[in-house]
């Protein structure tokens, strides 16, 4: 581990050449059992979310009033909620959403957080001193409420519930990326790229990304799986997505209600979200150990 | 090193101001009239403009911040617009207690982690390996409502050994900080353990156990004493996260704290509580955090030679 | 080294520790309220916060229910919703607008201060300044006043207006002392002194609001010592919390839980006609609703019935609503039936306003279970009749905004009969001078409607106000500004240990006959 940072994160990663990296990470992941099992939980929600029209047996918002709350059963393996809608087809269907809410807003952490914080590592000065505050004070605000003033200010809505996640999870790409790139800079190859006269740009986009991405994947992993819970928790407040979209979260913030008399409406919606966030966690696990040989058990 | 905390405290000058700007920008921006919400059902289209006049909410956007800013630097937060009671009042009624909850939870989470992360090192790859990383995982992937229910379901209704809601007395306090610990345990537990797993396979471990000592002295007196150094910074990040966690388990347990205050004071735009709050919750994240390196290097002293 | 083995021995201590003084709390308290035979505290569990105790600086109805313990109005609302004298012992009409209030000797303040009629003069005369209040009291005329003694009180009404009676029931016309508002300022709001049964004793903000028997009240004294108010804002956290005993009564159970506290031993849930109507309204003012035919339309779109049966577990927690009137007050007209459900009529009535293929419309609302549910299940049915209703969820603030400024197409509400009168009520949601206040959300402008409303207001008569009642609420039907939901029933579950709770249907339960009785 590297002691000239605070950041516990592993900075110096060597730099492998281009070939038989990919491969040589993947049969380290492929080793690592846990990893192996959040992968299958992972592709078996990603299949859900592509695949939901063929796999779901009902239609998500299709109500039944007459059978409302039943209990899992044959016709329903998971039940019915609290509107007689097939609760096992709304869990298929929610992880469109729920996917698409932790992808979209990772991606806009992943994208702004990387800008900022390249150019934070690779210029330095004024420039970097005046982000960083910046980071610092979106850290210092706690991810929840911001979250909530952004969808207060924005309104409710899908769309505004990746923005508002997107954007409390930049500060923490943004110092991940530049502690890398600062200690990217003085390497050899960016200087001899940068004497040969090479442009800014070209050294970011060719030497420096490509060298800090393991721990902006590491990150990125593990993020989705808390967007996905960020979500939920908005939902608790009533300020997540538009009903009827069958979404973990809401799912289970309006299962609450009814915790009592029907718990299978908490229970299922819940058991989903953990399974996504576990299987984040075990792979944003599988690969730091992958993509850190330092820490090869 | 005193020289180091003192520009450390300076920094947190334009932070701070930095979070007032934001905070008071995002409630300006944010649709929706304190006045209204105010009035009540008596909310008649003079009464409001005339309320608006009253609390200056017609002012330019510059002129508000000014005021907020100059009352602010003569130490006044300003009135709640719910109660009418000063907002410092306020931060000093729910502030201890979500401090002490996110202190306990810190706790909780911090010996679950430890425990789970020096026993999966040191027994890794068996079975208490494995499944006390997945129960800590678990943890953290659970929304912390839905936890905070079932608990309470357990441990109030059934086993009748807790109470429900409330924090009037430490037993008050068992449930709402289990809550919000577990679900950070999880990363506690994890870099305890890859750090401890790095450190005991380093030399000077191999050469302790070459010299013969206890293998549980050797992970207690060698592995644990390094393996901490990253794990003290995590757990620096945990409290910012259970200040932030916080918001959901005082809802559920009914606590009294700033974080429900915080959530309910957006939505009613009761500026002046959303400001002070942000701002108090701000300024102890940036405490802790400093506190946080002060304790870095004191376990490490390597580090102290750079803290110039 | 050493250091390090030391903190951890010290934090395994302090846990060690922690968890003794748990055990050792819990067994204090647990033993503490087994040794005294009767408890005479008392703990409410709340499901919202009052903004605060002055009786002008809301009227939620948590905080009407402890204002009404707290102080005296001088006429206040029986269980059945009479009129009864309480800090007057007598009115009288001195002529159409003027009305003289003989008040009760006797009464003391908490503060120990002496009731006088300069007490009243000035609990009326303070609204005029508080904007939030002001409504209450724009009938009266503020210069109307007279106090030809310590226990006379004279107002004038700025026209005849029936209802001023009922009015002066109102939370906001609790009587405070003069003395204990001027020496405290805005900080009355936070120390409240009145006549009521009980006195203030603390308030922690966002936790509990503390209330003592008042030794010197003017009637029978109260049985309890204390009261504690806390605020549990989540329901379900709440009927745990009454489950577990850690509270004696918990206000607003939802619906899911009715059954299992009636069948709890443990446990009682009484249940009350609350003087609230749950509806859809439709915003007239805007272009697709301005045709009653489209509003009829949908009413007939609606199966209100299946609606019902869902939001209310089959009848459990309200009943059918077929008019803005809600059953306990007088002049409901109860030959009104609710529009059937006919989505085949309903598509004639859209083609023939001109919308033969529907149209789309936003649903603005709060988002809870409730509100959500009901939504959902609306636009699954006017879908049926091709309207397209767009779930608009809003946050609390905007949505008031929203709604105040008449932005919306489409909303729903419960509102409540706070004055106690059926003319006042339907003035309130249907005259079209309230357009932007709380309680008109449709919008509706019919001049036929107005005047009858202006005419109910002043009529003095009771058989003809009732008559107008009637006829109002037959046009209204016609207009079809709303769609009736329900009228709710409040619920309330309590420890079968918890003795003389009446409920009261504006909310402002009486809790100085609540006991609790031996076990």
């Amino acid at each position: 581990m590297n002691n000239t940072t605070n950041t516990a994160t592993s900075q110096t990663l060597p730099v492998y050449k281009k070939r038989g990296q990919g491969a040589e990470i993947w049969r380290r992941f492929r080793q690592n059992k846990n990893a192996m099992v959040g992968m299958c939980i992972f592709l078996v929600l990603v299949s859900f979310a592509l695949f939901a029209e063929f796999i779901a047996p009902y239609d998500p918002i299709e109500q039944d009033l007459l059978n409302i709350m039943q209990t899992p059963s044959r016709q329903h393996i998971l039940g019915t909620d609290e509107l007689g809608r097939d609760i096992f087809s709304r869990i298929v269907y929610g992880s469109r959403i729920s996917m698409t809410v932790g992808l979209i807003a990772v991606g806009i952490a992943f994208v702004a957080g990387s800008a900022l914080g390249v150019i934070c590592g690779y210029y330095g000065g004024i420039l970097d001193n005046v982000i960083m505050r910046f980071v610092d004070i979106l850290m210092s605000i706690p991810a929840i409420l911001l979250n909530i003033s952004i969808v207060a200010a924005l309104g409710t809505g899908l769309q505004n519930v990746m923005i508002a996640i997107g954007i409390s999870n930049v500060p923490r790409f943004c110092r991940i990326i530049r502690a890398s790139v600062m200690s990217l800079r003085e390497q050899e190859f960016v200087e001899a790229s940068r004497a040969a006269g090479a442009k800014d740009l070209y050294i970011v986009m060719r030497h420096i990304i490509p060298n800090c991405l393991a721990p902006l994947i590491i990150q990125a992993t593990v993020s989705i799986g808390s967007s996905i819970l960020q979500c939920a928790s908005l939902s608790f407040i009533g300020l997540g997505i538009v009903p009827p979209t069958p979404e973990w979260g809401a799912m289970l913030s309006t299962g609450r209600d009814f915790l009592r008399k029907a718990p299978h409406l908490t229970t299922f919606p819940g058991l989903a979200i953990m399974a996504a966030v576990y299987a984040m966690n075990l792979m944003g696990d599988g690969l730091r150990d992958a993509l850190d040989p330092k820490l090869k058990n | 090193m005193i020289k180091y905390i003192l520009r450390r405290i300076l920094m947190m000058i334009p932070v701070m101001l930095g979070v007032t700007i934001i905070v008071f920008t995002m409630m300006y921006i944010t649709p929706g009239d304190p006045a209204e919400i105010i009035l009540e059902d008596g909310a008649t289209p003079e009464a409001v403009a005339e309320l608006r006049e009253e609390m200056g909410l017609d002012d330019p956007y510059l002129v508000r911040y000014f005021r907020f800013v100059s009352d602010l630097l003569h130490g006044d937060l300003g009135t709640c617009y719910a109660i009418g009671q000063p907002v410092f009042d306020r931060l000093v009624q729910t502030f201890p207690n979500t401090m002490k909850l996110a202190a306990l939870a810190v706790l909780v989470s911090t010996t679950l982690g430890l425990l789970m992360g020096i026993i999966s090192a040191a027994k890794q790859y068996s079975v208490f390996d494995n499944v006390a990383m997945a129960l800590a995982m678990m943890g953290n992937a659970m929304p912390n409502f839905w936890q905070g229910l079932l608990l309470m379901l357990l441990f109030s209704l059934w086993l009748g050994w807790l109470p429900a809601s409330g924090f009037s007395s430490f037993k008050h306090m068992i449930l709402p900080a289990v809550t919000m610990g577990t679900s950070s345990a999880a990363i506690i537990a994890r870099m305890t353990r890859s750090s401890m797993l790095e450190v005991i396979r380093a030399d000077y471990i191999s050469t302790a156990r070459a010299k013969g000592q206890v293998e549980y002295r050797v992970i207690l007196r060698h592995a644990l004493k390094n393996a901490l150094i990253p794990v003290v910074t995590i757990i620096g990040i945990q409290f910012g996260r259970q200040l932030g966690g916080a918001v959901l388990t005082e809802s559920i347990f009914a606590i009294p704290g700033v974080g429900k205050m915080m959530v309910d004071a957006i939505k009613a735009r009761n500026f002046p509580v959303v400001q002070g709050g942000v701002l108090m919750i701000a300024l102890s994240l940036s405490i802790v955090n400093l506190l946080v390196d002060i304790l870095y290097a004191y376990i490490d002293p390597r580090i102290k030679s750079q803290y110039k | 080294m050493k250091r390090k083995k030391m903190s951890l021995v010290s934090l395994l201590l302090v846990i060690a520790l922690l968890l003794g003084g748990c055990g050792g709390t819990g067994g204090e308290t647990g033993s503490g309220g087994e040794s005294e035979p009767v408890r005479d505290t008392l703990i409410v569990g709340m499901d919202r916060e009052p903004a605060g105790l002055d009786p002008t600086s809301t009227h939620v109805t948590t905080a009407v229910m402890i204002f009404n313990n707290i102080y005296d109005t001088l006429l206040s609302f029986d269980n059945e919703m009479k009129i009864q004298p309480r800090l007057a012992i007598s009115y009288e009409q001195l002529d159409d607008v003027t009305y003289k209030f003989h008040l009760r000797k006797g009464v003391k303040f908490h503060n120990g201060e002496e009731l006088k009629s300069s007490d009243v003069l000035f609990s009326f005369k303070r609204l005029y300044d508080i904007p939030a209040a002001k409504g209450q009291v724009s009938m009266i005329d503020p210069n109307g006043f007279e106090c030809p003694d310590d226990y006379t009180f004279v107002l004038k009404t700025t026209e005849p207006w029936s209802a001023l009676p009922a009015q002066i029931c109102s939370s906001y016309l609790n009587i405070v002392s003069e003395k204990a508002v001027t020496e405290a300022g805005e900080d009355f709001n936070r120390n409240p002194v009145g006549t009521g049964p009980f006195q203030f004793v603390s308030w922690t903000a966002g936790d509990s609001i503390v209330v003592e028997r008042f030794e010197d009240y003017w009637d029978e004294k109260a049985l309890l010592k204390t009261i504690n108010f806390r605020i549990i804002t989540e329901a379900t956290s709440r009927v745990i919390d009454l489950e577990s005993g850690g509270i004696d009564i918990a206000l607003a159970v939802g619906v899911t839980d009715i059954e299992r506290l009636r069948e709890n031993a443990a446990t009682d849930l009484i249940q009350f006609n609350h003087t609230g109507i749950r509806y859809g309204a439709f915003n007239c003012s805007k272009e697709v609703f301005a045709d009653k035919r489209v509003r009829q339309a949908l009413n007939y779109a609606t199966n209100v019935e299946i609606i019902r049966d869902v939001l209310y577990d089959k009848g459990i927690g309200a009943m059918p609503a077929t008019t803005s009137v809600i059953p306990i007050l007088s002049g409901r007209n109860t030959d009104l039936v609710q529009y059937d459900y006919d989505p085949e009529k309903a598509k004639a009535l859209l083609a023939e306003a001109g919308y033969p293929d529907g149209f789309s419309v936003e649903y603005n609302f709060l988002s809870n279970t409730k509100n959500t549910r009901l939504g959902e299940m609306l636009q699954a049915q006017w879908a049926e009749v091709g309207v397209e209703l767009v779930m608009a969820p809003l946050e609390s603030a905007t949505l008031t905004a929203t709604l105040n400024a008449g932005e919306h197409d489409f909303c729903t509400a419960n509102s409540t009969y706070a004055l106690g009168d059926t003319i006042e009520g339907l003035y309130s949601f249907y005259h079209s001078s309230m357009h932007g206040t709380s309680r008109c959300r449709a919008y509706l402008s019919n001049p036929e409607i107005d005047a009858l409303l202006d005419e109910a207001r002043v009529e003095k008569n009771e058989d003809k106000r009732e008559q107008l009642a009637y006829e109002i609420q037959a046009l209204v039907h016609e207009e079809a500004p709303w769609i009736y939901i329900a009228y709710e029933y409040y619920n309330v579950g309590l420890l079968a240990d918890v003795q003389g709770f009446k409920p009261a249907p504006n909310s402002a339960h009486d809790f100085s006959c609540v006991y609790i009785a031996e076990k």
